[in-house]
């Protein structure tokens, strides 16, 4: 069976090419917009797996904890996990950011860095795309996104693959990162 | 806190169409390339690359402009010192004046 995400980046390169001379501000807007939510649909799926066995008495749990990510959270995670990467935390960094930026260095970082970059600015364009009608958004605008949620995808199965540390510890921060960070 | 006009002519000249010309990514090079702070959100940086009308996207395949957003946001940040991430969009220009 296909994926949702594949199916909605199949639909996101039909809408674009949609009529080819003068594709419609709804085709191109629907088209951003599916190439967020592949990236989203793709990242909680993979998520839920890592963190709960895909048994099949285990769907329905996996269901309801796919329920449980927030797209500001995940947004901000990644604005947060860059943060660290770009600067280094400092020894009086509280014992657990430390444990993180150790987490995220390893073998994955740049796919990790790669993936974060591009899902916020994909979540910006997909907000533009829905709510802004005074920004005209173009073929060109929505070519290039749906080559960037490609990217964003290709570079969470890099780092699935080859990086479980660094994978658990994001899936487990998108989840609980809003009450380790008040604490 | 808003980015600062002086922080972002510097911002210009690391992101500039020469500089990305030099990375020699497998991707168009942009005709021009607009930095601002992100309208209605004060911490937040915009950066539009404007592309030829007639750009032709599907020359160059996945990749290259993926490489080229990325490489493009990782120096703004690494110049900002972090920060929030810079939104990065493409656009062609015959579209841009409509905006």
């Amino acid at each position: 069976m296909a994926e949702l995400s594949d199916d909605l980046l199949l639909l996101a390169k039909e809408l674009i090419e949609r009529d080819p001379t003068r594709p419609k501000q709804a085709s191109l807007r629907r088209s951003i917009s599916n190439c967020y939510y592949a990236v989203f649909h793709r990242l909680v799926k993979d998520c839920c797996s890592l963190l709960v066995p895909s048994t099949p008495e285990m769907r329905p749990t996996q269901a309801i904890l796919a329920r449980s990510f927030e797209h500001g959270t995940i947004a901000d995670v990644c604005d947060d996990i860059l943060n660290l990467l770009t600067n280094p935390p400092s020894k009086q960094h509280k014992a657990r950011v430390l444990h993180f930026a150790a987490a995220f260095k390893g073998p994955g970082q740049n796919h990790l860095e790669r993936f974060a970059t591009h899902f916020v600015s994909l979540q910006k364009a997909r907000h533009d795309a829905d709510y802004d009608l005074a920004k005209r958004v173009d073929k060109f605008t929505a070519t290039t996104t749906l080559a960037n949620a490609k990217a964003a995808i290709a570079d969470w199965g890099q780092l699935l693959n080859n990086d479980k540390r660094s994978s658990y510890a994001f899936a487990f921060l998108l989840l609980h990162w809003k009450a380790l960070k008040s604490r | 806190m808003a980015v600062e006009s002086s922080v972002i002519d510097e911002l210009k000249l690391s992101v500039s169409v020469e500089k990305i010309r030099e990375q020699k990514f497998h991707a168009p090079v942009p005709k021009r390339i607009i930095i601002k702070p992100t309208s209605g959100d004060p911490d937040g940086l915009e950066v539009i690359l404007v592309f030829e009308t007639e750009t032709d996207l599907k020359r160059f395949g996945r990749p290259g402009i993926s490489d080229m957003f990325f490489w493009i946001a990782k120096t703004v940040r690494q110049k900002l010192g972090g920060g929030a991430v810079p939104y990065l969009s493409a656009v062609s220009e015959s579209s841009l004046r409509y905006r």
